[in-house]
């Protein structure tokens, strides 16, 4: 991790957003969990939609498949509905699904109490930062918001 | 010059070039650390495993189990698509799905039991 709560620039480089927008670094690199779970509120366990025989974690009864309907149903089993502005709310929690151009999700954020938004990064760490800070070629821009009651 | 191989079965119809243990290791250590590299961003292990440098480790067939066993061993990563792909196994029980450590115990164990063998450092 850079000492400075910065990405290392090969990993700042992916998303060539964050840099204008702003962020900052809020826990060491781990591979235990994954942006999905972290999202869920969840840092012990990797979320995959993945079958048949999957190894990774996916919500009883969803269907397995990288499809937007398919993780508004995942975080549905956490009481998070779809919904339509990104903007903070007092009372609710938010969850943002990034996707690529032809819908096939790719990352999530969280809503922070202070309006920010935070991401477990891959494998790599976990960042406080802007929803557009991740648009990007790899993750695509925001696809879908959910917000549940807190 | 033509770089000598031992070669599988002399007297079968067809035969190939058998790699030797450290020649596989090297070449291991040098596509993991790629794979690495070039798909730390990634949270879809679809995706991950999609990559060039984990595609041609899977290809490489039952040799690269126990280094990968040992990788898991060392710093648990996300093998486990591989190390299935390979062995047709899937040791991992469904209270351990996505617990990333517990995964790794159960394929350490799994690889054990089946007559792999390595050390650490060293296979």
């Amino acid at each position: 991790m850079a000492t400075d709560g910065k990405l290392e620039k090969y990993k700042e480089d992916e998303f060539p957003h964050l840099a204008v927008t702003g962020y900052r670094i809020t826990s060491r690199a781990t591979r235990a969990y994954n942006c999905f779970a972290w999202a869920a509120g969840e840092d012990d366990r990797w979320w995959n939609p993945l079958e048949p025989n999957s190894p990774y974690y996916w919500p009883d009864g969803v269907p397995a498949e990288l499809t937007i309907v398919a993780f508004i149903q995942a975080y549905q089993t956490l009481g998070y509905e779809p919904c339509e502005s990104s903007d903070f709310e007092l009372g609710f929690e938010r969850i943002a699904i990034y996707a690529t151009p032809d819908g096939e999700p790719t990352h999530a954020a969280r809503q922070l109490p202070n309006g920010k938004w935070t991401s477990k990064l891959g494998r790599w760490e976990d960042i406080e930062h802007e929803l557009d800070g991740l648009t990007s070629e790899m993750y695509g821009s925001v696809k879908q918001i959910f917000k549940r009651s807190i | 010059m033509e770089k000598t191989y031992k070669t599988s079965g002399q007297n079968a119809t067809f035969s190939y070039p058998i790699w030797e243990t450290a020649e596989i290791e090297v070449t291991f250590l040098e596509l993991a650390e790629q794979w690495r590299r070039e798909t730390g961003m990634m949270s879809l292990i679809t995706k991950m495993s999609m990559h060039p440098a984990y595609q041609r480790i899977i290809g490489m067939g039952q040799a690269v189990v126990p280094l990968i066993l040992r990788e898991l061993e060392q710093e648990p990563d996300h093998w486990f698509w591989a190390l299935q792909a390979i062995t047709g196994a899937n040791p991992v029980q469904s209270e351990q799905r996505g617990r990333l450590k517990q995964m790794a115990e159960a394929w350490i164990q799994w690889g054990r039991e089946n007559g792999y063998r390595w050390q650490a450092g060293k296979v």
